[in-house]
């Protein structure tokens, strides 16, 4: 009996070998990939004239839709940062999605809103809508105050309300960079088979914010936050570029993306079920486009930026992560007829398997794998020089990928300037395998047991604001 | 002989391999380190040596145009490795600047532009594609020939790179040419390429016209040369605008997403510059099954219309697609039919949000 519970977690332990030689090959691969297209793209950047490309009318009208609940600490700045980008046609429609707290009030107030007329040009099936709201001093901002529905429900609603082509998804708590939607529409202009892009997000805590602006770029004081800056890049510059050069990208970040109303209209809108909105839709358009034989591309481009708040406590984090994996899980098997599907191309072939098997099984190999670990060390069951070595080998290969990720930042778009800024992402690539990365693998287990226990928690983290004129975090 | 790791017995050469990809991926580690600090010391260097050149450059070229230093002085302060920079320099003081001061830059990068017009021969495509811009910029006039045959380039960032530099000229002679390569834009947005092409003015009308006409050209680029008439107001059009209109409705399959842009291109150039005489054509699209072809059907109609029109506009008003509704309210407005508009808004007609939203101004 005990030798075959031995046998067990030796298989485990295969499994755990060959999920980690899956996972680094396949980050290693994505990195390969980015790295080629950052050095075209910063190439492209220079024939590319925002200013030109803003003057010549060619711009399609945006609608951003906020959704906000309980935004009180930042609803009014970051729309106020809205309202200041650099593009000619754009309406902002913030929804207040039935907070309880002073967001609407606080809304009312600062923009002078008044309750105006609009009809809806969609019929996505919404909770209630309350009241529409128009400012008298901002003739190009709307409110649409709604019953409590989740997040999916309000960015229905603001499609519903949607007039204009495009249409741009931004948290509430979250700031653009004042040309990023001119830079996110780029690829609308360059390619018409374009269907929705994502832009970067990146951590504004530590940086100085003033008047909705990103002032100046610091990396946080806060060490958890840090970690999540360097996990960002890593996600963003070296991941999505790449399933984007795929055209198999499978998420499209919340805070930020941009899509054509038309087509996540016909695809039935965001679906509300889920924590994981932002995936599921772009999975959907996926599914919809091949079923349709739609042609399409979902994008990624790496220049226009969403700044966002990122917590900085254990407690706000395991949330975000349980959050994050559960909709991941949920997403992926409500439309798991497209796993390893040819008819789906690239995105059942190559991303949904990565996806499915690396990432949403991930935290149970990973998990799991440490108890083995563990176990077996204790049992002296183990060769402690290829312990060692299999260690070392995991922290420098950990190590070697974020560690790419910082020199295509530093190659591409220089986001953190100073000199020791660099130097502690360095030192954070070497860190985070030693803690940081166990921690994270057990916030998504919790995430997994969620799932399976269908818990439906949206599990925010609770907002600071950015603070002007200082250093937010 | 075998060892374990975790359990699972494993040759001892494994030992040796693993310890061989801990070497590999150490240096791995140590080379990328070494690759971001080496990034950053180049940066660094290279943001310090543009400032340097700048501070150096930027009161001579403004004295050179205002015609206070002569422009040996500014060539003598160029050296050979800083030429491309200080072409990229002056790239950007001609954007900026009009008439006799751009005429001066423009002069001043002569003499770097054959080197520039060399990277036309390179293998990356944005590289081709920043010389295009540059060249296109800079002296179209000299490097026409070079400009057009990039038209055909088969990186489609070279080709509008070289459409945009040609358009800018507004030469009758590059009508033809950019207009036979509107194909070669096939993936671009019809907006973005019709504002590129009205940039060509009025003499591109005839050529945009055959276009437009022509049914042996993809629907796409028939849509575009609509497109851009309508920003031309060309009044010439309207006729060629009612075949097509003609002719697709006489097409009984249904239609595709290119055909229904043509259609609203068609209808939209119709709105501008269409006739009385072509309001019979105009009504018998109200019974599109498309709903974005039915809208514009309903401003054209609001357009060139008269005053027996106003039944029909009011019927759409009961249309099942709010974006037909909204045009319709709109053009009721436009026509001065405000009473109705008024009545409807204090009513309880499904649709009565409609008129509010319109009467009150706020209609986007």
């Amino acid at each position: 009996m005990i030798e075959f519970g031995w046998a067990v977690v030796g298989v485990f332990n295969v499994l755990i070998l060959i999920y980690f030689f899956s996972l680094n090959s396949v980050y290693l691969i994505t990195t390969a990939i980015s790295s080629r297209f950052l050095v075209r793209y910063v190439k492209r950047l220079r024939t590319v004239d925002v200013e030109q490309l803003i003057a010549s009318g060619a711009t399609p009208p945006i609608t951003l839709i906020a959704p906000a609940y309980n935004e009180e600490a930042s609803c009014v700045d970051s729309t106020r940062s809205l309202l200041t980008l650099q593009y000619p046609n754009y309406e902002v429609l913030v929804v207040n999605d039935g907070s309880p707290d002073r967001t609407l009030q606080l809304m009312l107030d600062a923009f002078d809103m008044i309750p105006a007329v609009r009809l809806p040009s969609a019929t996505l099936e919404t909770a209630k809508i309350r009241q529409v709201y128009r400012s008298k001093q901002y003739p190009n901002l709307w409110l649409l105050d709604k019953e409590n529905g989740g997040k999916a429900d309000a960015i229905n609603a603001g499609l519903d309300y949607c007039r204009t082509p495009l249409f741009c998804v931004i948290d509430a708590d979250s700031l653009l960079e004042r040309d990023a939607l001119i830079r996110v529409s780029r690829p609308f202009l360059e390619d018409a088979r374009t269907v929705a892009v994502g832009g970067i997000i990146r951590i504004v805590n530590g940086s100085t914010v003033r008047h909705g602006v990103v002032e100046r770029v610091r990396l946080p004081r806060n060490l958890l936050a840090r970690f999540q800056v360097l996990e960002y890049l890593r996600a963003f510059l070296s991941g999505r570029v790449a399933w984007s050069e795929l055209n198999a990208g499978l998420i499209i970040s919340g805070a930020f993306g941009l899509f054509r109303r038309s087509v996540v209209v016909d695809a039935g809108g965001y679906a509300t079920e889920t924590v994981g909105e932002d995936m599921e839709i772009v999975v959907r358009i996926h599914r919809h486009c091949r079923e349709n034989r739609i042609p399409y591309r979902i994008g990624f481009v790496p220049d226009p930026v969403a700044w966002t708040e990122c917590p900085e406590t254990i407690r706000g984090m395991s949330r975000q992560r349980d959050r994050w994996q559960r909709g991941l899980i949920e997403t992926l098997m409500r439309h798991r007829r497209m796993l390893l599907n040819p008819r789906y191309g690239n995105v059942g072939l190559i991303a949904y398997p990565y996806f499915f098997f690396l990432e949403m099984l991930g935290p149970v190999i990973e998990v799991g794998g440490y108890f083995a670990f563990a176990m077996t060390l204790l049992a002296g069951r183990a060769s402690l020089p290829y312990v060692v070595a299999f260690l070392a080998l995991a922290l420098l290969f950990g190590m070697a990928l974020s560690a790419a990720a910082v020199a295509l930042e530093e190659l591409s778009f220089r986001g953190y300037p100073r000199n020791s800024d660099l130097a502690r992402l360095i030192w954070l690539a070497v860190a985070e395998n030693v803690g940081y990365r166990q921690m994270n693998s057990f916030w998504r287990m919790q995430g997994v047991i969620s799932a399976a226990r269908r818990v439906k928690y949206w599990g925010q983290a609770p907002r600071r604001g950015f603070r002007t004129g200082q250093a937010s975090g | 002989m075998t060892d374990s790791l975790l359990g699972i017995a494993l040759p001892d050469r494994l030992l040796w391999f693993v310890a061989l990809l801990v070497a590999v991926f150490f240096v791995s580690s140590l080379s990328l380190v070494a690759t971001v600090a080496a990034l950053r010391i180049r940066n660094v260097r290279r943001s310090r040596r543009w400032q340097r050149l700048e501070t150096r450059w930027e009161p001579v070229i403004i004295g050179v145009l205002v015609g206070e230093r002569p422009e040996a002085e500014l060539h003598a302060l160029v050296e050979r490795r800083d030429q491309r920079y200080f072409v990229d320099f002056l790239l950007r003081y001609s954007t900026r600047l009009k008439g006799g001061e751009r005429e001066t830059v423009v002069r001043l990068a002569q003499r770097y532009l054959p080197a520039i017009a060399r990277q036309l021969e390179r293998r990356s495509g944005e590289r081709r594609a920043r010389a295009v811009r540059t060249l296109g910029e800079l002296d179209v006039e000299t490097y026409t020939p070079q400009i057009v045959a990039a038209l055909r380039d088969p990186s489609p960032l070279v080709a509008i790179t070289a459409g945009r530099a040609l358009a800018q000229q507004r030469s009758p002679k590059l009508v033809r040419s950019l207009v036979d390569s509107l194909e070669s834009f096939e993936l671009w947005d019809t907006r973005f390429l019709s504002s590129l092409l009205a940039d060509l003015g009025p003499e591109a009308m005839p050529a945009l016209r055959a276009v437009l006409e022509d049914q042996e050209r993809p629907a796409r680029t028939r849509a575009l040369a609509a497109n851009t008439l309508e920003r031309l107001n060309d009044l010439n059009a309207a006729d060629i605008a009612v075949a097509v209109l003609e002719a697709g409705a006489a097409t009984s399959t249904i239609p595709s997403e290119q055909h229904v842009d043509l259609m609203v291109a068609a209808l939209r150039l119709v709105r501008k510059v269409g006739r009385g005489e072509h309001v019979g054509t105009v009504r018998r699209m109200l019974a599109a099954s498309n709903a974005a072809v039915r809208g514009c059907a309903v401003d054209a109609l609001a357009s060139v219309g008269g005053g027996d029109d106003v039944p029909l506009i009011r019927k759409a008003i009961d249309d099942e697609s709010n974006w037909v509704v909204m045009h319709a309210v709109r053009g009721l407005k436009a026509l001065g039919r405000v009473d109705f508009l008024q009545d409807l808004a204090a009513s309880n007609h499904p649709r009565a949000d409609a008129a509010r939203e319109v009467l009150a101004g706020t209609a986007s």
